[in-house]
């Protein structure tokens, strides 16, 4: 999952070097809360349905 | 003002870069494998970087120091959670410290002092007279854009390597 976050922040990277600014925006706030959810993922049981 | 604002923005993303340049270097040198948590933490870096880029190329925004911001507080959370799991001597540390520190440890400081420059920065910004600094691309905004592109292409690629696309939860 984190590759895959890291390969959002490289589409993000490109979207800034082609000025679109508020899809850049709005990806690097997706990322932020996808890594919120691993890091409660990793704390806790929430996601740990069994 | 400006072209301090712009300066000290440079200089901020310069100083992430070489902190994830010197992780990589711990890490080939002492061989040993990144934990998820520590990934996590180099993922935040490259989120507060990303902002700050936003700054240079969009002209200089408040929203853009936010996301700073907010990325360095997820970073710190995620090294607080690492410190938490080793704080009882019974378990150890991870890795080889540095100075006498932990890397994790090393990683909050980095990102408690990049809260402390937003809120500098923050500042400077508040006292200049111009609404929006008017963002310019030139041949330094295009070599800091290349370093960050090349240091995250480096991140994807190793991550990807160690724990595929979906892995290392």
């Amino acid at each position: 999952m984190i590759a895959a976050l890291f390969l959002i922040d490289l589409f993000c990277l490109i979207l800034v070097a082609l000025k679109k600014q508020n899809m850049a925006f709005s990806l690097l706030i997706i990322n932020l809360l996808f890594c919120f959810l691993m890091l409660l993922h990793h704390t806790t049981d929430l996601f740990n349905i069994q | 003002m400006l072209t301090l604002q712009r300066t000290l923005n440079i200089l901020f993303i310069l100083v992430l870069c070489g902190v994830a340049l010197a992780s990589y270097t711990y890490q080939y040198v002492t061989k040993i494998e990144p934990c998820p948590l520590c990934l996590m933490q180099r993922l935040a870096l490259s989120g507060i970087v990303i902002a700050l880029l936003m700054n240079l190329r969009f002209g200089i925004k408040i929203q853009n120091y936010g996301l700073a911001i907010l990325s360095a507080l997820l970073g710190r959370v995620v090294c607080l959670r690492q410190i938490g799991l080793h704080v009882c001597p019974e378990i150890g540390s991870f890795g080889i410290p540095i100075l006498g520190f932990d890397l994790y440890l090393w990683s909050f400081f980095v990102f408690t002092s990049s809260i402390f420059a937003c809120a500098v920065l923050l500042i400077i910004k508040g006292y200049s007279k111009q609404e929006e600094y008017p963002p310019t691309w030139g041949i330094v905004e295009k070599v800091v854009f290349v370093l960050v592109f090349l240091v995250t292409l480096t991140n994807t690629i190793t991550t990807y390597l160690e724990c595929g696309l979906f892995g290392c939860l």
